[in-house]
């Protein structure tokens, strides 16, 4: 090599690393993006998953209507998120109650496009979850309209106060220091008040409790499709609480981390409490617990250290059969424990995330503003909810009709049976 | 059908009322038919229409001489205190008509032929029932007097009312009546809902299932397939 050769190499190899700096940055957009949409995608395979656990834990004549409003909560959801509920919850927010722009989202930029494919899904989740407690005497039209009503306006005012602070301004909560990473309280105890106003309003199902109140487990028709919803969602988690960083960024690893610790915490939470209070292993609580455990760390999953992960999805675990037991005292009918995983577990895990903030445990000052967004949120979320499936129930009847109840809502709202082959005797023969 | 507790209560004030009122005057045969009569036309109406009933009884046991001093012992027995009143006969009226099923199965030449429909509906739920009391024969035995109780509801012409009334307190193995398949399936649901609310919905469902499955052996069946009654 020529001396000439070798100074145009060693001028070539200074420029290296500003030109490898130069690209990474060029390249951090498509990385985030790239990531964004990926964790959005997991989240939307939870909706696969809310199906399976679902329709798994109602009876055959309902699985097909539990699935059926799964599949278009999330098409009527996603529509009305993006005509009205991104701007109310992520626009320019002036006043710290709700955003006043970027609705139907045109025109803007890559980012805009990449969260408002990610917080669709959180939406979707946020609306599912009533799917689940109010299954098998729920109206479908009835059931849509108060999904479209979540999606367009309950969830993402709430989701405005702590989130709201994407373009300009910041939610009244978020400005006080709310904790809340990727939505134990905004999309998964606002889900949760929204389903108890629900079954409130709907009752139980027919025979759910006797006479005297005492309780009846009407069990689901295919525990092997809960577990498998169960594992799914477990899954989708991992987009929802990593991709809440909205960057490809290192946190994601703990995040990550701790999401895997907490569910798993969980899962053994209920089986200690079943365990001491001398009851049956269900294979249903057991998926409960590991998805209260999900709900649990949601808030807190990239604030605390591992050990407190696990102390989170530990607990979430106690409050998901104590608070099971509780519905069930008050004569409440969740079908699938939506109340106490979304709901009971949501405001734990809210709790833990303002306790076991690494470098700042037990500050009283956080855990109170914890406390108060719990408390908003309920306070947001169920009156709400409440006045919105009596006016539903009047004007358009949320509650099946005792008659659709006995022949299953598979056939009396879709014509349809789930299982054509095994259930030809308990069916009508008509359509009609 | 959610049954209001309240009122489900007084309406059994108020039989035991029916019951005290007519006891001086009829035997527990009579006694039975007029408070089948009664809850199937009367229960629900106000109480001026018990006037029309005391004719009924009256001119059915041939005591219209007495017809005012009945009805007095009527008006009095639904005003008196709870204290006053006989036990409810309602627990008692299947294990009565029971023993009275012989006596009740003469024809009666101006009875409905049974249709398709309604020798299925037998089939269906009488096999439910008699599942239910293989469960628990006192709460199968509610399930028959609480749908009874609400026959009223059905809007059924008198005759057919007492018909369907005998059959489900175990008066009549048949049920002679001309009614709409609608009016079976009601019935069937009728039966479900309380077998829901007293055997939940697990049981009632299996139980279901086995009647229908067994009607379908019905040559009946051919014609009426139980699952239109579904």
């Amino acid at each position: 090599m020529t001396p000439r050769r070798l100074t145009s190499l060693l001028c070539l190899l200074s420029l290296l690393p500003s030109a490898a700096w130069s690209a990474e940055a060029d390249l951090k957009p498509a990385i985030d993006t790239l990531w964004v949409v990926t964790a959005g995608a997991l989240v939307f395979f939870m909706q696969a998953g809310f199906a399976l656990l679902e329709s798994g834990m109602s009876r055959a004549k309902n699985a097909v209507n539990v699935v059926m409003k799964n599949f278009m909560d999330v098409c009527l959801g996603s529509l009305a998120f993006w005509l009205v509920g991104y701007g109310l919850m992520f626009g320019i927010n002036p006043t710290g109650l709700f955003g006043q722009s970027h609705f139907l989202l045109g025109n803007g930029e890559h980012l805009d496009y990449s969260l408002l494919f990610f917080q669709t899904m959180f939406a979707a989740t946020a609306v599912t979850i009533a799917s689940g407690a109010m299954a098998e005497r729920t109206r479908y039209q009835a059931y849509l309209a108060g999904a479209v009503v979540i999606c367009a306006f309950i969830y993402p005012v709430f989701g405005s106060w702590v989130w709201g602070s994407l373009y300009d301004g910041e939610g009244w909560l978020a400005q006080l220091g709310f904790i809340d990473f990727a939505g134990s309280t905004v999309v998964h105890s606002v889900g949760a008040w929204v389903a108890l106003a629900g079954i409130i309003v709907l009752g139980p199902r027919l025979g759910r409790f006797g006479e005297q109140g005492e309780s009846r487990a009407l069990p689901g028709h295919n525990l092997t499709q809960v577990a498998l919803g169960g594992f799914i969602l477990w899954l989708g988690w991992f987009g929802f609480n990593a991709g809440s960083t909205t960057a490809a960024d290192t946190s994601i690893g703990l995040i990550a981390l701790n999401t895997h610790l907490a569910a798993a915490a969980g899962a053994v939470g209920v089986l200690l409490t079943l365990l001491i209070l001398r009851r049956p292993i269900l294979l249903t609580q057991n998926v409960n617990g590991a998805i209260g455990g999900l709900v649990a760390i949601t808030a807190g999953c990239a604030v605390m250290e591992p050990l407190f992960a696990v102390l989170t999805g530990l607990v979430a675990g106690f409050v998901v059969v104590l608070g099971t037991d509780l519905l069930e005292a008050f004569g409440l009918d969740d079908v699938v424990g939506a109340v106490p995983v979304h709901g009971f577990a949501g405001v734990w895990g809210t709790l833990a995330a303002g306790m076991f903030v690494a470098g700042d445990l037990f500050n009283p000052v956080q855990i109170a503003i914890q406390a108060l967004g719990v408390v908003a949120g309920f306070l947001w979320a169920f009156p709400l909810a409440l006045v919105m499936y009596l006016v539903i129930n009047r004007v358009i009847g949320l509650r099946a009709s005792t008659l659709d109840e006995q022949r299953g809502l598979d056939f009396s709202e879709h014509h349809e049976v789930g299982y054509p082959e095994f259930q030809r005797e308990i069916l009508h023969a008509g359509k009609e | 059908m959610a049954v209001d507790k309240g009122a489900s209560a007084e309406r059994v004030r108020r039989r035991r009322a029916v019951y005290t009122g007519l006891k001086p005057f009829l035997g527990e045969a009579q006694l039975q038919d007029a408070l089948l009569l009664w809850s199937v036309r009367y229960a629900d109406g106000p109480v001026y229409v018990l006037h029309g009933f005391v004719s009924a009884v009256c001119a059915q046991t041939g005591l219209e001489a007495r017809h005012g001093e009945v009805y007095r012992s009527l008006m009095r027995a639904l005003t008196a205190d709870e204290a006053q009143l006989l036990p409810d006969p309602g627990e008692r009226v299947a294990p009565a008509a029971a023993a009275q099923t012989a006596r009740t199965q003469v024809p009666d030449p101006g009875a409905a032929r049974s249709t398709a429909a309604g020798v299925v509906f037998v089939g269906v739920a009488g096999a439910l029932l008699e599942a239910l009391e293989a469960i628990d024969a006192e709460r199968a035995l509610k399930v028959r007097v609480d749908v009874m109780d609400r026959l009223g509801e059905l809007h059924l012409p008198p005759r057919e009312a007492q018909a369907v009334n005998r059959w489900l307190m175990q008066q009549a193995s048949e049920l002679a009546v001309d009614a709409a398949p609608a009016t079976w399936r009601e019935l069937l649901h009728r039966l479900y809902v309380r077998a829901c609310e007293l055997f939940g919905p697990v049981a009632t469902d299996r139980v279901l299932g086995e009647a229908v499955t067994r009607a379908e052996r019905l040559p009946a069946a051919q014609a009426f397939p139980p699952r239109n009654l579904l």
